[in-house]
């Protein structure tokens, strides 16, 4: 139980500690709001694009600036960070992964709460309030496009969602280019660690689909969260190893790993969370450093 | 004794509305005690509140109100359950945790929050109906366990309680690690407490908790003539097997009702049913009103307290629950000792 709790606030911290934006894209005067489905299946639709934005996610944060939204956001968690401009500005923060307040959020009179997932009780609430929650929660780097482009057109930023999804294509294209030189036998095969707990990235997660994009192979082969026990990670012997919480590096250098020759040779990689983990428009960024991890010099 | 009832429960009444107000003037945002007060004034008896913001109007009727009536009505259901579970079994450590009814809950609302999204069922109403359904059966296992010759001694129930405890525990555990994308649900629920709970899970509680109260009140005569003897309950033509059912039923359905909006908050319903106890004797027509207002305002007090000492930051309840309560039950036992009966 104890770990299932600590593997959860650490995807939380995970998912929240990422993200960022390209350069937030020239003003320029909204078009119509249309109509757009969030993760749930739900159609959410502003009559007017929104004016009071509350961001409780670091992602959705930083998508919202790369939309040019960012003097529309009235509250964010305490875990959001980029862009800087939120460091300058006066911007109230409702809480954080495990303890948003309602009340807080309420009081801040949203016309549209923004983020990837909700308890439902929580949910429901603001719902019934009559305040608009878009949830949209990316599990690969499509999704994280897909998610730049509805919350565009849910505010009637259509043509800055198309700018940023063209940019982040452009820079997606130009990875994959140099991942087609890289030969089926010099394919590297990878660990994403997310705690001392040994709790990995498995298929499903977004985390595996940026391996699989940087050229990599995932040694874990199911789905979504998994906890190694030690033998397993022992016996996968994967070639590198990419990490995210601090502390990887004592953790790695016990004894009892030096058996794993990425480990002796020391290909294990910290990778930068607010990059790699964070489904926001830097994502790209977080992509280019695994290759880098993964394949130095290519 | 009847004064001192009278006197007590006027006490009570009073205190839970000190209560209730003083919890509704706490809270995450700053909320001028006037404007409260004008507001619940203008909700309750529709007198005009002048010009107040309505954005502080749906703080305080939309989620404050809710709240706090809910956080009411959860430790009324556990205090309620805890009465009836230690008389029926005449045991000063029953209570719907230790006798597994409330583990029962959690897995049965922990199986609907899992299987019936993934087979596209709305979970919200069902959940207390599973959460039921597990009390039952966690409930009807503890009866069968710990009965020997046709009694239940205190002994084999707690031990039966503590092993179906334990072993429902682990079940809610596995099914977590098997729940994949429900698990930030179940996780968020099983943490327990009442945040983000609004007007439909007051409606959905009240369902659960009135029929399970008038039941208990109708029964709780019999009740009493019971724990006298079930001999002598039996010449005055008590149905001492069928009270025994309809309570334990009516208890477990009180419990589910709470558990399943709250998750697990320990310690409400052994404590509140021994103050109110000690402070106005063993009958239980007086016990089960005065444990509800007992019970209500406990709960009101901590979760009020959990959501206002690191604020923004919410304590869990039950944390809060567990240190007021053992330091008070504490000082009512060494006052009150020789006076205590059951």
């Amino acid at each position: 139980m104890k770990k299932i709790i600590a593997v959860l606030i650490a995807l939380c911290v995970l998912v929240l500690l990422a993200a960022g934006c390209t350069a937030p894209s020239a003003e320029k005067p909204p078009s119509k709001p249309e109509a757009v489905q969030d993760s749930l299946g739900r159609t959410v639709f502003l009559e007017k694009p929104p004016e009071r934005i509350v961001s409780l996610m670091p992602s959705k944060t930083e998508k919202l600036f790369a939309l040019g939204l960012g003097d529309k956001i009235v509250g964010v968690t305490n875990m959001c960070d980029y862009p800087e401009e939120l460091k300058n500005r006066e911007i109230a923060r409702v809480g954080d992964a495990w303890n948003l307040s309602v009340e807080h959020i309420v009081a801040l009179q949203p016309d549209l709460v923004a983020a990837n997932w909700l308890p439902e009780g929580m949910d429901r609430q603001l719902a019934d309030l009559g305040i608009a929650v878009f949830l949209y929660d990316p599990a690969s780097v499509a999704e994280v496009l897909e998610g730049i482009s509805r919350l565009g057109k849910l505010t009637g930023r259509q043509e800055a969602a198309q700018q940023v999804v063209a940019q982040l294509k452009g820079e997606l294209d130009a990875i994959a280019g140099r991942v087609a030189k890289i030969g089926g036998a010099e394919k590297v095969r990878v660990l994403y660690l997310l705690d001392e707990f040994l709790w990995t990235a498995g298929k499903g997660t977004l985390q595996d689909d940026l391996l699989t994009l940087a050229g990599g192979i995932n040694v874990v082969e199911s789905g979504f969260w998994q906890q190694l026990n030690k033998e397993a990670f022992l016996a996968c012997n994967p070639d590198v190893i990419l990490y995210t919480f601090p502390g990887g590096a004592e953790f790695l250098a016990d004894p009892q790993w030096q058996v794993l020759p990425c480990v002796r040779e020391g290909r294990i990689y910290k990778l930068d969370e607010s990059l790699a983990s964070r489904p926001g428009p830097r994502i790209t960024q977080g992509l280019e450093q695994i290759f880098s991890f993964l394949y130095p010099g290519r | 004794m009847r004064g001192r009832r009278l006197f007590f429960f006027t006490a009570l009444l009073f205190l839970a509305v000190v209560v209730l107000i003083f919890a509704m003037a706490t809270g995450a945002v700053d909320i001028p005690f006037k404007t409260v007060l004008a507001v619940l004034l203008n909700r309750l008896f529709s007198i005009p509140a002048a010009n107040t913001d309505p954005t502080m109007e749906v703080i305080i009727a939309q989620i404050r109100l809710p709240r706090v009536i809910l956080g009411f009505f959860v430790g009324a259901s556990l205090a309620v359950a805890g009465v009836a579970f230690q008389g029926l079994l005449q045991n000063p450590l029953a209570d719907p945790y230790t006798i597994g009814v409330s583990s029962g809950a959690a897995l049965g609302a922990t199986a609907s929050m899992l299987l019936l999204p993934a087979a596209g069922i709305g979970s919200f109403y069902a959940v207390p109906l599973f959460g039921f359904a597990g009390a039952l059966i966690a409930l009807f296992t503890v009866y069968q366990l710990g009965r020997v010759g046709g009694r239940l001694p205190v002994v084999t129930v707690l031990l039966a309680g503590v092993v179906i405890s334990s072993f429902f525990s682990a079940l809610i555990s596995l099914s977590m690690i098997a729940a994949g994308e429900q698990m930030r649900n179940i996780f968020f629920w099983l943490v327990g407490g009442l945040g983000f709970k609004g007007w439909p899970y007051v409606t959905l509680i009240s369902l659960c908790f009135s029929p399970g109260l008038a039941l208990l009140l109708y029964k709780s005569r019999d009740l009493n003539l019971i724990l006298l003897g079930e001999e002598e309950a039996l010449s005055l033509g008590v149905e001492v097997e069928r009270t025994k059912k309809i309570v334990l039923v009516a208890a477990s359905l009180v419990t589910a009702g709470a558990v399943s909006i709250s998750g697990m908050i320990g310690f409400v319903g052994l404590i509140v049913p021994h103050a109110v106890r000690i402070l106005i004797g063993p009958d239980h027509r007086f016990l089960f009103p005065a444990s509800v207002l007992g019970g209500g305002i406990f709960l009101t007090i901590t979760d009020t307290f959990a959501r206002s000492v690191l604020a923004p930051v919410e304590l869990p309840v039950g944390i809060v629950t567990a240190f007021l309560g053992a330091p008070f039950f504490i000082f009512l036992l060494r006052r009150h000792r020789e006076k205590y009966r059951f």
